[in-house]
């Protein structure tokens, strides 16, 4: 189990820094939304943060939100991009799998020994 | 640092599974019907949404507002980018997502760094496996 997931985060490591890198830029992104994606108005009101230019500039929020969400599907090299991204998103499923089942093995054995902390080095 | 990674692994768990399939659902939902979905910019390079009229930053809903389920009830792209950047829960899923996009960051930073780490030690002591149990 363990050797499954050191491989498979080794080999897509780049991957994986570089999908989580683009996702956690676009949800930044989408936290005050570029027009057309919010919800409706009455829902939320947008974070205006303070003299914010850049976050008023319409055609520029929308040009980099569309910029991020194809570098975070990989649509921007195409649809073996898509593809790629696909994978990662295995390789991620797998790695959550893999991590959450040795935890618990481990704090399962460490329990057997007396060992009754939740977090060890 | 395994430290870091197994608190942030360990807490983030749930999160980091939701969001890894509520992805892979959608990255497979976009490679069969053609997308992402790309807003058309004034000015830029066309998308297959409308700019909305209204205050720049305010969005018209047009995500929100659109479909859930195509005509064979399949969810659509839309719904399920919502679901997937925990718009559905609403500003606060949103926040939990970011959140979890930053724990992911930082496990793929410090999970190679621990291997890296651990690749050197063993090799320094004239064990050159390059995965080991």
């Amino acid at each position: 189990m363990r050797k499954y997931h050191r491989w498979i985060s080794t080999v897509c490591m780049l991957f994986l820094a570089w999908v989580s890198l683009t996702g956690g830029l676009l949800a930044l992104d989408e936290l005050n939304p570029p027009p057309g994606l919010g919800p409706p108005p009455s829902s939320a009101a947008p974070i205006v943060a303070p003299g914010g230019s850049f976050l008023t500039d319409t055609a520029l929020r929308l040009r980099l939100h569309n910029l991020l969400k194809q570098l975070h599907t990989g649509s921007i090299i195409g649809l073996g991009g898509q593809w790629l991204d696909l994978l990662t998103g295995f390789a991620f499923i797998v790695l959550a799998v893999t991590g959450i089942v040795m935890y618990f093995s481990l704090l399962t054995q460490r329990r057997k020994l007396g060992r009754r902390r939740l977090f060890w080095s | 640092m395994r430290k870091v990674h197994r608190w942030l692994a360990t807490l983030a768990m749930l999160f980091l599974l939701y969001v890894s399939v509520s992805g892979s659902i959608l990255a497979i939902s976009e490679l069969v019907r053609g997308g992402p979905h790309l807003i058309a910019a004034p000015g830029g390079p066309g998308g297959d949404r409308a700019p909305p009229d209204g205050p720049p930053g305010a969005g018209d809903g047009a995500r929100a507002s659109a479909p859930r389920f195509d005509a064979r009830g399949w969810p659509t792209n839309e719904f399920l980018q919502d679901v997937h950047s925990g718009a559905i829960f609403g500003a606060g899923g949103q926040w939990v997502d970011l959140a979890t996009g930053i724990v992911f960051v930082v496990l793929s930073i410090t999970g190679p760094v621990m291997y890296f780490q651990m690749l050197r030690s063993r090799r320094k002591s004239g064990r050159t496996q390059a995965f080991w149990r």
